[in-house]
C-alpha cells in the first residue's frame, strides 16, 4: 500500500502544472514544454480537440431556427445569451448560467467558456501591442498602483508571440499602437478608405484610421503549417470553431504544439480547487483538484504552477487557497487579493450612413473591420477625465430585401437585386481606472457543485467612465460629420453591464511594490515565487487594447523565465 | 393522430422536391406530438400565398411553413403565441364567413387577399410575412441561385464596381 502511494504520487508529480488551456494557459503550456518541462495542463471543461467543431461545416439553412436562439435557452441562460456570439451555431461552447452560478453585488455579465481552448474558440481575434504611453499611464495619471515594467520589457515577446499565432495587419508606424510581425493585412472598403482619407486631412495624422490586426492566417508561414494550420477561408464563422486553423486558438495552435513535443499531459474535467503550500519548503507544491463528473479529489504535484484560469477564476482558485501561513488567501499578505478589478466600457456606439461610392460595393468576406487607436491624452492630459478610447470603425453595403407586396409580386421583388447606402459603424473600448472598490470575494457560505465557494462580484462604472463615453459621442458624431456621413446616432447601450466586454481584469495585479500588489515583474506571487499568474488577472491598468495579445505575451515572457529560475534550481 | 399524419405525408411529398432542409427531413412524429398548434396546415397555406409556386419554387418548397411553426413554438413569448394562434383562429373565421371553407383550402388569391386585407391583426399578420421571407430567403435555393453564397469565398474586395 505505501508503495503504490508513492508510485501513485509519482505519476501525479510534473515539473510544471497549468490550470486553465485558454487563450494565457495554452501558451505557457506551448513554452514550458517546448523547454523541456514535463508539464500537466488541468481543464475543467470538457475536451475540444482541434476539428470537433460540430457545427462548423453547416450551412446557414441547415439550423433548425436559422441561428435565433430558442426561448427555453434564452430564459435559462439570461447572462450568457446577451453575448453577441451566443447563437444556435456556438451556444456548446458557452458556459451555462444554472450549472456556474455566482452573485452579482452589483450587475456583472460574467462570460465563460469552459472546454479545452475555454474562450479561444469564441475570441474576435483582435490583437493589437500596447505602446510605452499605456504602459506608462497608471504612472503619470497617478493611479493606486503602477507597472514594474515597460514597453521595451515585452516587446520581443509581442514578437514571438505574434510570428507563432499569426497576426495579420498593416505597418502603419504610429507611435501609439506599435507595429508588430505582421501577415498580410486585410483590405478597408472604399468608404473605410475614404474616413481614413478624410480624417488625415482634418486633424492632420492625429486621429489615424487603420485596418484592424486580427489573429488570422492571410498568408500562412512554414511555422503555421507545422501547427497543421492553413490559410484563413474568410468564412467569419469562426465562433463554430474554424475547421483550417484559419483564426488563433488554443486548440488549433498552442495545445497540439505542446503535445507534439511529448512533454505535455492534458487532463479534462478538472476543477482546480485550490493549491497547496507547503509552510516549511515556504512554496507551492502542488494543486487540489476536484473530478468534474466523479467529484472526487485527486492532487497533483510540481515545481511550477501557472494560473490560467482567466480572470475572475483565477482570483478564485488563489483566494480559496489558504493555509497558516496564509489565510486570506495565497501570497495575500497585504489583502488586497480580489480587489481592483477592471474592465473595458463598450457601452456605447454611433452609427451613420454614407451616400458616395454608390456605384462601389464589397464582394467576399472580410472577418475583420476597421479600428481608430486612442487618440485623446496619449502624451498628456487633455481633457475633463483622464485616459481615452480606441473604437472599431468599418463601413459596408448590403443589398436591400425588398420586402413590399403579396403572392407573386412579393417574391419577384425579393429577387430585384438593389444596394442601399453604405452604412457605417464604431464602438467604444473606454480604458476604465482599476479601483479598490472594484472587487471579486469569495462567499463565505454559498458553493457550486464541486464546493468551491462562489464568488461574489462587486464592478461597477464610474464618472470618468460616464464623461468618456459622452467625448466618444461627441468626437465621433464629429468625425463623421466631417466626413459627410449622414443619419448619425449616437447612443448608449441599454443593460450592457461591466463583464459584457469579456475584458475583465484585474484582482491579483503586477507592481512593483509588495504592499500594493501581488506579483512581481515576472508575474510571480510576491510572497510564493514558484506559482506565475499571467492571464487577466495580472494587468495593472487594461488602457485599450483588446487585451489577449498581451496575456500571451507576458505568458510566453514569464514561462521563459520560469523555465531559467528551474534549471538554476531557484523555484 | 390525423394532423400527424398529415404532415408526415406533406413532409414526404416536399422531400421529392429536394428542396427541404435536413433538419426537417429529420422530424419525426414524437417531435410533432409536443406542437401547440392545433392547425399546421394553415401555415403552408400561409407561406404559399405569400410566396407561390411559379416556375421557380415557392416558399412551401424550401420548408418555409414547417420553420414558421418550429420558430414561433421554440423562439417567442407565449403572448406571441398566443397572439399567432388568434390571429390563425380569426383568419379562418373569415375565410369561412366569405368563402364557406377553411382557410387552408383557399385558393391562393383568395387567402392572399384575406391576409392584406385584415386590419385587426396587422401587426401579426406581418410577424408572419416576415418569418416566411426570413426562411425562404435563407434557403438553399434562393442562397445559392440569387446570393451566389459561398461558405468560404476566401477573398475580400473592399471596393468593386456593381
Ligand atoms: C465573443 C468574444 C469576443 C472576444 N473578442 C476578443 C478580441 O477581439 N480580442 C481579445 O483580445 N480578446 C477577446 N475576447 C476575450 C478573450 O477571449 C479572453 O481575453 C481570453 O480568452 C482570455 O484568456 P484566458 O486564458 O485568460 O482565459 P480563457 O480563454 O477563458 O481560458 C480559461 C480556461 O481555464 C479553465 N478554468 C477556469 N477555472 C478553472 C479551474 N478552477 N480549474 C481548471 N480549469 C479552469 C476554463 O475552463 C478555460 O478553459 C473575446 C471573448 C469573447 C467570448
Ligand atoms: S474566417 Fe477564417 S478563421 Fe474564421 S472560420 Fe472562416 S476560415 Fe476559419
Amino acid at each position: 500500500m505505501a508503495n503504490f502511494n508513492i508510485d501513485s504520487k509519482k505519476k501525479r508529480t510534473f515539473d510544471a502544472i497549468v490550470i486553465g488551456s485558454g487563450i494565457s494557459g495554452g501558451w505557457a503550456a506551448k513554452e514550458l514544454s517546448e523547454k523541456g518541462l514535463k508539464t500537466l495542463v488541468l481543464e475543467r471543461g470538457k475536451e475540444v480537440n482541434h476539428g470537433d467543431y460540430p457545427t462548423t461545416m453547416m450551412q446557414p439553412w441547415e439550423f433548425e431556427h436559422l441561428g435565433q436562439i430558442t426561448k427555453e435557452m434564452k430564459d435559462a441562460n439570461p447572462i450568457a445569451t446577451k453575448c453577441y456570439a451566443f447563437g444556435e451555431d456556438s451556444s456548446h461552447f458557452f458556459v451555462k448560467d444554472a450549472d456556474h452560478p455566482y452573485i452579482q453585488e452589483k450587475p456583472f455579465d460574467w462570460i465563460r467558456g469552459y472546454q479545452s481552448g475555454g474562450k479561444s474558440l469564441l475570441w474576435a481575434r483582435g490583437t493589437q501591442r500596447w505602446s510605452k504611453y499605456d504602459f506608462e499611464g497608471p504612472a503619470r495619471d497617478g493611479f493606486d498602483v503602477h507597472w514594474p515594467i515597460g514597453y521595451d520589457d515585452i516587446a520581443p515577446w509581442y514578437s514571438h508571440v505574434e510570428i507563432f499565432a499569426g497576426i495579420s495587419g498593416n505597418k502603419d508606424g504610429l507611435e501609439s499602437l506599435p507595429d508588430g510581425e505582421f501577415l498580410k493585412p486585410h483590405e478597408q472598403t472604399c468608404v473605410e478608405k475614404h474616413f481614413t482619407d478624410q480624417m488625415r486631412k482634418h486633424y492632420n495624422g492625429a486621429r489615424p484610421v487603420i485596418i484592424g490586426r486580427c489573429a488570422h492566417l492571410t498568408d500562412p508561414q512554414p511555422i503555421h503549417y507545422q501547427q497543421g494550420r492553413a490559410k484563413c477561408q474568410q468564412r467569419d464563422l469562426c465562433q463554430r470553431g474554424c475547421p483550417y486553423g484559419g483564426y488563433f486558438s488554443s486548440n488549433a495552435s498552442t495545445l497540439p504544439w505542446a503535445k507534439m513535443t511529448g512533454n505535455m499531459t492534458m487532463r479534462n474535467h478538472s476543477v482546480v480547487n485550490s493549491i497547496i503550500y507547503d509552510e516549511k519548503k515556504q512554496k507551492a507544491v502542488g494543486v487540489k483538484v476536484i473530478d468534474a463528473i466523479t467529484k472526487q479529489e485527486i492532487e497533483y504535484f510540481a515545481r511550477i504552477i501557472f494560473v490560467n484560469g482567466s480572470t475572475v477564476n483565477t482570483n478564485i482558485i488563489l483566494l480559496n487557497s489558504k493555509s497558516s501561513r496564509f489565510p486570506n488567501g495565497l501570497s495575500n499578505d497585504n489583502g488586497l487579493m480580489g480587489k481592483y478589478i477592471h474592465f473595458h466600457n463598450f457601452q456605447t456606439t454611433i452609427s451613420g450612413e454614407y451616400e458616395g461610392f454608390l456605384d462601389k460595393k464589397t464582394d467576399g468576406i472580410r472577418p475583420n473591420g476597421s479600428y481608430i487607436p486612442r487618440f485623446r491624452n496619449v502624451k498628456k492630459q487633455e481633457t475633463d477625465f483622464l485616459r481615452g478610447y480606441a473604437s472599431g470603425f468599418s463601413a459596408s453595403r448590403t443589398e436591400i430585401t425588398n420586402r413590399d407586396g403579396w403572392g407573386e409580386e412579393l417574391k419577384n421583388n425579393l429577387f430585384e437585386k438593389k444596394y442601399g447606402n453604405w452604412r457605417v459603424g464604431s464602438h467604444f473600448m473606454g480604458e476604465t481606472i482599476p479601483k479598490i472598490t472594484n472587487y471579486v470575494k469569495l462567499d463565505e457560505t454559498l458553493k457550486d457543485q464541486w464546493g468551491i465557494p462562489q464568488v461574489r462580484i462587486n464592478v461597477a462604472m464610474d464618472d470618468n467612465d460616464a464623461k468618456m463615453a459622452k467625448d466618444f459621442r461627441e468626437q465621433l458624431t464629429e468625425m463623421y460629420t466631417l466626413a459627410g456621413f449622414t443619419n448619425i446616432k449616437a447612443s448608449g447601450r441599454n443593460g450592457w453591464n461591466p463583464g459584457l466586454d469579456i475584458h475583465e481584469m484585474g484582482g491579483v495585479i503586477m507592481g512593483k511594490d509588495p504592499k500594493t500588489s501581488q506579483l512581481n515583474e515576472w508575474n510571480q506571487l510576491h510572497h510564493c515565487k514558484n506559482v506565475f499568474v499571467t492571464d487577466g488577472a495580472c494587468m495593472t491598468s487594461n488602457s485599450t487594447q483588446n487585451p489577449s495579445l498581451t496575456y500571451m505575451a507576458l505568458t510566453a515572457r514569464a514561462a521563459n523565465h520560469a523555465v531559467e529560475e528551474f534549471r538554476k534550481g531557484n523555484l | 393522430m390525423e394532423r400527424r399524419n398529415v404532415i408526415k405525408s406533406l413532409g414526404i411529398g416536399i422531400l421529392g422536391l429536394g428542396q427541404l432542409p435536413s433538419w426537417a427531413n429529420n422530424w419525426n412524429s414524437d417531435g410533432l406530438e409536443l406542437l401547440e398548434f392545433e392547425n399546421s396546415e394553415i401555415f403552408s397555406k400561409i407561406v404559399d400565398c405569400l410566396i407561390p409556386e411559379t416556375n421557380i419554387p415557392g416558399a412551401k418548397s424550401v420548408g418555409a411553413h414547417l420553420y414558421v411553426e418550429k420558430v414561433i413554438k421554440d423562439c417567442y413569448s407565449e403572448q406571441i403565441q398566443n397572439e399567432v394562434k388568434q390571429t390563425l383562429e380569426i383568419l379562418n373565421k373569415e375565410s369561412i364567413a366569405k368563402h364557406q371553407k377553411p382557410f387552408e383550402k383557399l385558393d391562393n388569391l383568395q387567402a392572399v387577399d384575406l391576409l392584406k386585407n385584415n386590419t385587426s391583426n396587422k401587426k401579426t399578420v406581418e410577424f408572419l410575412k416576415n418569418l416566411t421571407i426570413r426562411s425562404y430567403t435563407s434557403s438553399e435555393f434562393y442562397l445559392t441561385n440569387h446570393k451566389n453564397y459561398q461558405m468560404a469565398p476566401a477573398y475580400f474586395h473592399g471596393c468593386v464596381e456593381i
